[in-house]
């Protein structure tokens, strides 16, 4: 009990320090979402640009004089109520466009870790247990290569290999226009068949990940003597492969499995926007160049949420399986 | 898996088809269908809104849409509306509905206060009267900004209007002011803010997608089914001419990435779009899909070299000069837009694809002519005092020839062009350092001044094709705003002292008559290719891409209705499906 309570209050502190670093790095980025509509006003009516920048400021109602504390308290209010601000650009809440995007990136992103996890934690101890041998330089060789290449270019060749050539995937959207969106087996099938494209672009890499890193963490465990010493009792491979090594090579991989969800989180924008996929990495990607800084605080605030919380999620469950932490 | 794949693309297919084309565009999600609301309408504002007119910059003629005639008298338009326009839901289109639109405009968008009054002389003719200042170049926009007669239909924002016409009319009461260089007193302004700000409230809450379950439009096609990735825009039945469109539904997807558009137009999901490519994807796509057709108009702008007058080190024109020499314009275009169109060797602030209709040849008889030529770069410099020593030029005054060369970092092709000179200048002896402007931060840079020569837009003729509007930004206004160049400094010309600002202040009043027009352009062409105010690299073009795999009736590359793309594409297609010339195969 001591412990989650002492986590507790650390979680709590990590979260105030990170959203304060969101809200600062995010407030002194350069530029001004006004400006964008100040310059089309200035060049639609040939008008001085700090006249026309103050009629943006108003139509898209901006107070450029307002303090940064009085920002920084409005935000650490509006969060403590969930409610992640507001959007200039899109003049709607950022609550209204998280609920509306994040269900689609959160079904990718969570369906592609879970696929990748499991494959690669498979194929990693595959290969360890097979060092050496043709197979394993294979699967390492491939699962490098893959790991090296930036998702979204793979994105851009599974758009042109299976949307365009081989015409197997849709090429983009969450589901066609003409079906209305409900529960029948239809559209989940429908759904399901549109996120291929996202879903392959996101897991291949993070399978290639997960092998080497299972692969590394399998092969140290080998080396530990309590497998030696299971040999020397003369347990089956099975037996020793499956309950001494995979578990205690998986355990380190646990708390990166959270991490990697909220930094897929943020990493998906450009995938999203490679395959037109409806999800929060569009709305990102316009805050960033539409200087959108209350939509951008928000997703990042949101971001930033969701890691600490996987992780500590992560934390509290690496301390069931492991009591030695629970113990340090 | 692959089998599986193809079984379920089949099942997906869609059933019942119309005949429809697909395009590609962006829209604020959520809709709301306000046009004065956040986002507008996106790519649906030239189907459902229409201008008075279309004007096609290739062969000046306009093209009557919303209105059948008009009559143009001094500070005076006459327009004579369609009979037969009717909005979406079957209202007649009334000269009430442009006195409610011009009241909106003017009460949310602070513009356009050129015009003074609006009247509804009868259901079928409205009267616009211009404000004394208004430049002639003002009855262009009347009679093609689509914002002009039907954004805000009377029987819809009819509660508002009362509100939205005060607030107009105290705006127009402020500007006028200001204009006359009078100071507007403080109760105006509190009584204009407050009454502003309410209306603004208010408008910019209506959502009439959600409100009135559809948005109400008087052009073409409606919205009517919209989701994040794709939006449908179905025919209005009651749209003047909508018994000669063949194609009865327009998709839109959402264009989230070039990659996307690309994708799209290779598997004959989109049957056009605009997008920018490098050269071997277009190969590529040819190739893929050899019922894709391409067509380049000019985007009626030029990228060029832009100096920072506030800045010493490009005061003198000698430096000018000789890097209007020494760059290679051909190279830098073919690394940058290989597409684009190649600048002249005259650099006189005309389009090189409209040149000919406007510089005469005892004009560029006078000019120097800007041939690639390293010779002639380096006779000017050391004839102005400048020296070389080893591979750097140095400045009269002994120190070394040095800048830096600012471009925006997300337009690429605009990086690539800052590349090619960078190394261009440095080969030939300058010491210059490429600096890239991040992203969102390309009008602070260039507006703060924080630059010394930079890759930018120099003369355009968006809006208003024609040479007026590409001097106003050279002498006036953007351009100007961001070079400082002495504009109202008189300079040496054939025809005596003359200063540009002058010239172009003349131009905008002869700018409709292009004989009078015609000999100011040349004064300003040679003060532009003399003085140097920018240097051009190459004409910007908008490649057109699009297919005939399901649609046919595209025009021949020939047809001037082309050259209504830049600045609103959608023109062309609207035209080019209203006018039945479209179909789905």
């Amino acid at each position: 009990m001591k412990y989650i309570l002492n986590k507790v209050v650390y979680l709590a502190l990590v979260l105030l320090l990170a959203l304060s670093g969101v809200f600062i790095m995010v407030n002194k980025m350069p530029g001004d979402p006004a400006y964008g509509l100040a310059v089309s006003i200035s060049q639609q009516r040939n008008m001085e640009i700090d006249k026309a920048l103050e009629i943006a400021h108003q139509m898209m109602g901006i107070n450029p004089n307002e303090s940064l504390i009085t920002r920084y308290i409005r935000f650490t209010t509006n969060l403590l109520k969930g409610n992640f601000g507001y959007s200039t650009y899109y003049q709607a809440s950022v609550n209204e466009i998280i609920a509306k995007a994040l269900p689609w990136t959160l079904f990718v992103i969570s369906l592609a870790t879970f696929i990748s996890f499991f494959v690669g934690i498979y194929l990693g101890a595959f290969s360890a247990q097979k060092r050496g041998k043709i197979i394993d330089i294979v699967i390492s060789a491939v699962s490098s290569i893959i790991q090296a290449i930036p998702p979204f270019v793979l994105a851009v060749l599974i758009l042109f290999v299976g949307a365009v050539q081989l015409k197997i995937i849709p090429l983009g959207g969450a589901y066609p226009i003409d079906v209305e969106p409900s529960f029948s087996i239809n559209f989940i099938i429908k759904v399901l068949h549109h996120a291929i494209g996202p879903l392959l672009a996101t897991a291949i890499p993070q399978i290639a990940a997960w092998t080497l890193a299972m692969r590394g963490n399998t092969s140290q465990v080998m080396e530990e003597d309590f497998i030696r010493f299971a040999q020397i009792r003369g347990l089956k491979d099975s037996t020793i492969a499956n309950k001494y090594i995979k578990n205690n090579a998986m355990l380190p991989l646990v708390a990166s499995l959270a991490i990697t969800i909220g930094y897929m989180l943020g990493g998906h924008t450009l995938v999203e926007a490679i395959f037109n996929y409806p999800g929060i990495g569009f709305y990102f990607g316009k805050a960033i160049a539409f200087r959108d800084f209350g939509l951008l605080t928000g997703l990042f605030s949101l971001i930033v949420i969701g890691v600490i919380i996987t992780t500590f999620i992560a934390e509290l469950l690496y301390a069931m399986i492991d009591p030695r932490v629970r113990l340090k | 898996m692959s089998l599986l794949f193809s079984s379920l693309g089949v099942a997906f297919a869609s059933t019942a088809k119309v005949s429809e084309i697909k395009l590609a565009t962006d829209w604020p999600y959520p809709f709301h269908g306000n046009p004065f609301g956040a986002g507008a309408v996106g790519g649906a504002w030239w189907f459902a809104f229409e201008p008075f007119s279309y004007y096609i910059p290739q062969t000046g003629e306009y093209i009557p849409r919303l209105a059948e005639s008009w009559k143009i008298e001094k500070g005076k338009v006459t327009i004579t509306l369609r009979k037969n326009a009717k909005w979406s839901d079957g209202k007649q289109f009334t000269a009430q509905d442009v006195v409610s639109s011009i009241a909106f405009i003017q009460a949310m968008w602070q513009w356009p206060y050129e015009i003074e009054t609006v009247k509804a002389i009868n259901n079928n003719t409205v009267e616009f009267t211009l404000w004394k200042d208004a430049p002639q170049s003002f009855v262009h926009t009347i009679l093609t900004d689509a914002a002009m007669g039907s954004l805000a239909p009377s029987h819809i924002y009819s509660k508002w209007l009362k509100q939205a016409q005060e607030v107009a009319n105290l705006g127009k009461q402020i500007f006028y002011t200001q204009q006359a260089g009078k100071t507007v007193d403080d109760k105006t302004k509190k009584d204009y803010d407050s009454k502003s700000n309410a209306l603004r409230k208010q408008i910019n809450d209506f959502q009439p997608y959600k409100q009135l379950k559809k948005m109400v439009v008087v052009g073409s096609f409606e919205p009517t089914k919209i989701s994040q990735s794709e939006m449908v825009l179905t025919l209005n039945k009651y749209y003047w001419n909508a018994s000669k469109a063949n194609i009865k539904r327009i998709v839109f997807r959402r264009w989230s990435s070039n990659e996307f558009v690309w994708a799209s137009l290779i598997s004959g999901e989109v049957d056009a779009a605009h997008p920018s490519m490098p050269k071997d994807v277009v190969d590529q796509l040819q190739l893929l899909n050899p019922k894709l057709k391409i067509k380049t108009v000019s985007d009626l702008s030029e990228i060029a070299l832009v100096f920072n007058f506030k800045k010493d080190t490009f005061k003198d024109i000698n430096l000018r000069k000789a890097i209007a020499f020494l760059v290679d314009k051909a190279k830098v275009r073919d690394v940058s837009v290989w597409q684009a169109f190649n600048a002249d060797n005259y650099f006189t602030g005309i389009l090189r694809s409209m040149e000919s209709s406007w510089v005469t040849a005892d004009t560029t008889k006078k000019m120097t002519q800007y041939k690639t030529n390293a010779k002639t770069a380096e006779s000017i410099l050391t004839k102005a005092g400048y020296t070389k020593k080893g591979n750097q030029w140095y400045y009269p005054n002994g120190k070394p020839v040095q800048f830096t060369l600012s471009v925006y970092g997300p337009h690429n092709d605009w990086v690539l062009a800052a590349r090619e000179l960078t190394q261009q200048l440095n080969n030939f002896g300058f010491k210059v350092e490429m600096k890239l402007i991040p992203e969102g931060m390309r009008d602070q840079v260039m507006k703060g001044g924080d630059y010394e020569c930079a890759i930018e837009f120099g003369s355009a003729w968006w809006g208003y094709a024609n040479p007026y509007t590409g001097y106003q930004r050279l002498y006036q206004a953007d351009v100007a705003n961001i070079t400082g160049f002495p504009a109202k400094v008189k300079y040496d010309t054939p025809w005596g002292k003359l200063s540009p600002f002058d010239l172009t202040e003349e131009l905008r009043d002869v700018a409709n008559n292009q004989q009078k027009a015609i000999a100011v352009v040349q004064k300003l062409a040679y003060i532009t290719n003399e003085y140097l105010p920018v240097v051009p690299l190459f004409e910007k073009i908008l490649p057109i891409y699009y297919s005939e795999s399901r649609i046919t009736g595209w025009p021949s590359k020939t047809d001037a209705i082309w050259s209504l793309a830049p600045g609103g594409i959608e023109r062309v297609y609207n035209y080019l499906i209203t006018e039945g010339k479209l179909k789905s195969k």
